[in-house]
């Protein structure tokens, strides 16, 4: 067994959010957060820092890099993974440099998204 | 795969003006156009089946792989535009100019399965077309500005023309007033002149011979000619020296050296004052003086110029007024206009005298107008004293003017500022 | 029928076609794309005047394309045609845009709306797995109206209408892709979606 392991889904769309939480259904020991923009992330912080964050870029209110930046100018290390449709190369460029752990383009695939968040958390 | 497509169709390909392809998923040429064998110098019988990349490399780049292969699945149609993608069908690359457009479309084969068609466009001839009538069009832009340019210095220019004629005719006025200034000065000068030579000079002549005759009769006793010649004398010095007097003031004035300090003094005192110096003199014609004014009334003047004045017009009075005549003094308060500004007093001198000609009248204050007149017992007048008037009164803040009627008198008229 | 899940679906669909379209301009003109997420909004024939008021230029550059089959409608690059001339300018290295809009623009311009609208139809007729035929794009410029012309709008009792603006950051010019359905293709689009929903249409409680 051992201990829980928490993570933050971070984007606007229901749909993304439980695609994603269908991918990773074979991890075990997960408690899901579901969250909606980057401000409520930043609240959300405030109360408990996870082991994971999956943050979509594209967003109302507060946009994921400019959560991204927030979170780390704080001195937030949570691993935070982008998982966006924004697949330009300088978005991934801007998430790398403002400190997100990895950067996954949607359409989400997966056994990618399992690989990548399974790594992440046994790190 | 050739043999199942219906070769009439295609041939019909061949007289359209575009150049027009088909290639298989696996980009493998299935037909080729006449036109596009002209367009690329690459005939059918050798692309025919064989990879376009092979004859054609740029189309094996991932930037036209990735937008071509939705089209082998059914996809929308693909457009690259002239002169964002060049070189594609030169197989010399050094052969720069040529532009086309490119259409694909997808081309049904089974239900999931797609060939794509390409079409091609020459757009050369269209795009320099362009560039001509833009750089037309800037050039005709350009000499627009250019002429706008022009236009602007012009004025510009025109505006600096009017401004230093502006200037030249300032100058112009300048030099005219300077000229008038002149003008005076001269007159002036010639006035002294004039004076010293006539009226300063004769004089002395009849004083040189009137006392040699009183030496010739100086030992005689009791002589009535000896009398009569030293009253003649004496009333010749006495006239030379209030000439003098005048001549001496009034040359003063011009020098700027008359300085003007204004008191305020009672006037019917000064009127007085000058009436007792005069007495004499009133007395031998058997001139009636008349005062007619406020003993309280208050003035503010040059106390010395205000004589001056007065002692100049009472001479003239008593000079042109006959035995028994009538000289008067008045004084009336004129009240200003406007509230702001210092009431004034209009002090008047007439009398019954022989009064002056219009023509002559118009003469009086003026220094050119040269204007010796005798008096009605010949004595004799420079006109200088009524220029020293109408100076003194100037500097005072006034006015002076005269209104006469031949044989019947004459009015003096000076404004003074009330106390 | 159509329900807010369905329409948040499309969103998330054509998001993710913007984002592949907008990956191969920023090759082409090396320049940052900034994306906003779409709106959706279904509005019926009485509602054409209020949706074309919300566009305020004098006037507009549009490439269209047509699709049909299972699913009708058009998908259109919509820009101010200043930002139009702005963008083309940009593309082929002028400065000082000027308004007009020659054959030369005109090519770049349709090619420029190919790649946007390509990439979501692209994606949607991917991820929805539907059977589309187009017609080959057109251009056109003029006033606000010939967005969507009001005959399609009678002719079709209600439209879905999705739209997201774009921003090509370096060249400070920005339109908006947008995509209209027919009302008559809405049953299709319905089912579609919910295949695609699949495993996760429980959760939704769809």
């Amino acid at each position: 067994m051992g201990a829980k392991r928490s993570i933050y889904i971070v984007d606007d769309s229901t749909i993304t959010r439980l695609f994603i939480i269908d991918a990773i259904k074979e991890i075990e020991n997960l408690e899901i957060t579901q969250l909606m923009n980057g401000e409520q992330l930043l609240v959300k912080l405030e109360e408990l820092i996870p082991d994971l964050v999956i943050l979509d870029s594209v967003m109302p209110i507060m946009d994921g890099l400019t959560a991204l930046e927030k979170i780390r100018e704080k001195k937030i290390q949570v691993p935070i993974i982008i998982c966006t449709a924004d697949i330009q190369s300088t978005t991934k460029a801007k998430a790398i440099s403002l400190g997100a752990t990895d950067f996954i383009n949607k359409p989400i695939q997966k056994p990618i998204i399992f690989e990548v968040v399974k790594r992440i958390l046994n790190e | 795969m050739i043999e199942s497509i219906d070769r009439s169709y295609f041939n019909s390909l061949d007289f359209l003006p575009e150049g027009h392809f088909i290639v298989d998923k696996e980009f493998r040429v299935l037909y080729w156009n006449k036109t596009l064998e002209a367009i690329t110098n690459v005939s059918r019988d050798e692309i025919l089946n064989q990879k376009l990349d092979t004859i054609f490399p740029k189309f094996s780049q991932p930037i036209y792989r990735k937008r071509i292969e939705p089209i082998f699945v059914g996809g929308p149609p693909v457009i690259f535009s002239g002169k964002l993608h060049q070189n594609l069908f030169n197989r010399n690359t050094n052969d720069e100019g040529r532009f086309f457009r490119i259409t694909i479309s997808s081309l049904p084969l089974t239900e999931k399965n797609f060939n794509a068609l390409f079409s091609i466009e020459d757009r050369t001839e269209i795009y320099s077309q362009i560039d001509e009538l833009v750089s037309i069009k800037e050039k005709v832009l350009n000499e627009i500005s250019e002429k706008e340019l022009i236009h602007k210095k012009l004025l510009h220019q025109h505006k600096e023309i009017e401004e230093a004629f502006l200037a030249l005719s300032d100058k112009n006025l300048e030099i005219e007033l300077q000229r008038q200034q002149l003008q005076e000065l001269n007159a002036t000068k010639d006035k002294f002149f004039s004076i010293l030579a006539h009226d300063l000079i004769n004089p002395f002549n009849a004083m040189i011979g009137l006392s040699d005759l009183m030496i010739k009769h100086a030992m005689v006793e009791n002589s009535q000619e000896l009398k009569l010649y030293l009253e003649l004398l004496s009333q010749n010095i006495k006239q030379t020296y209030s000439l003098l007097e005048n001549l001496l003031e009034w040359s003063r004035t011009q020098s700027g050296r008359i300085q003007f300090q204004p008191k305020t003094v009672v006037l019917k005192q000064i009127v007085l004052d000058i009436t007792e110096l005069n007495i004499l003199k009133f007395n031998e014609k058997n001139i009636h003086t008349d005062i007619e004014i406020d003993n309280n009334l208050l003035v503010t003047v040059d106390p010395n110029m205000l004589s001056t004045i007065l002692r100049n017009l009472v001479s003239n009075a008593i000079k042109f007024t006959p035995q028994n005549g009538k000289v008067i003094f008045k004084a009336e308060v004129e009240p200003s206009l406007n509230n702001s500004e210092k009431d004034f007093v209009m002090v008047t001198v007439c009398d019954t005298g022989m009064g002056i000609n219009l023509e002559n009248q118009k003469k009086l204050f003026k220094i050119e107008e040269n204007f010796t007149t005798f008096g009605t017992n010949n004595e004799k007048g420079t006109g200088l004293g009524l220029i020293l008037c109408k100076e003194f009164v100037e500097i005072n803040g006034g006015k002076i003017w005269v209104e006469s009627e031949e044989e019947k008198g004459t009015c003096f008229h000076f404004t003074i500022p009330k106390a | 029928m159509l329900n807010e899940i369905h329409l948040e679906a499309l969103k998330e669909i054509i998001n993710i076609g913007v984002g592949k379209g907008a990956e191969v301009l920023n090759t082409m003109v090396q320049s940052h794309i900034s994306l906003e997420v779409p709106e959706v909004k279904v509005f019926g024939s009485d509602e054409y005047n209020n949706f074309v008021d919300h566009f305020t230029e004098t006037d507009y550059s549009i490439i269209t394309l047509p699709f049909n089959g299972e699913l009708n409608g058009f998908s259109k690059l919509i820009m101010s045609s200043e930002h139009a001339a702005k963008m083309v300018d940009a593309f082929i290295g002028k400065h000082g845009a000027s308004i007009e809009m020659d054959s030369l623009r005109v090519d770049i311009l349709s090619e420029i709306g190919n790649i946007i609208t390509n990439a979501v139809m692209g994606t949607l007729s991917n991820m929805l797995n539907l059977d589309l035929g187009y017609i080959v794009p057109n251009y056109e410029m003029g006033r606000k109206e010939i967005i969507i012309p009001k005959e399609i709008i009678s002719s079709a009792s209600a439209i879905l209408y999705a739209q997201t603006h774009f921003k090509i950051e370096e060249f400070e010019t920005k339109g908006n892709f947008a995509i209209f359905f027919n009302l008559n293709s809405f049953n299709t689009l319905v089912n579609k979606i919910q295949n695609f929903l699949g495993g996760i249409s429980a959760d939704l409680k769809l």
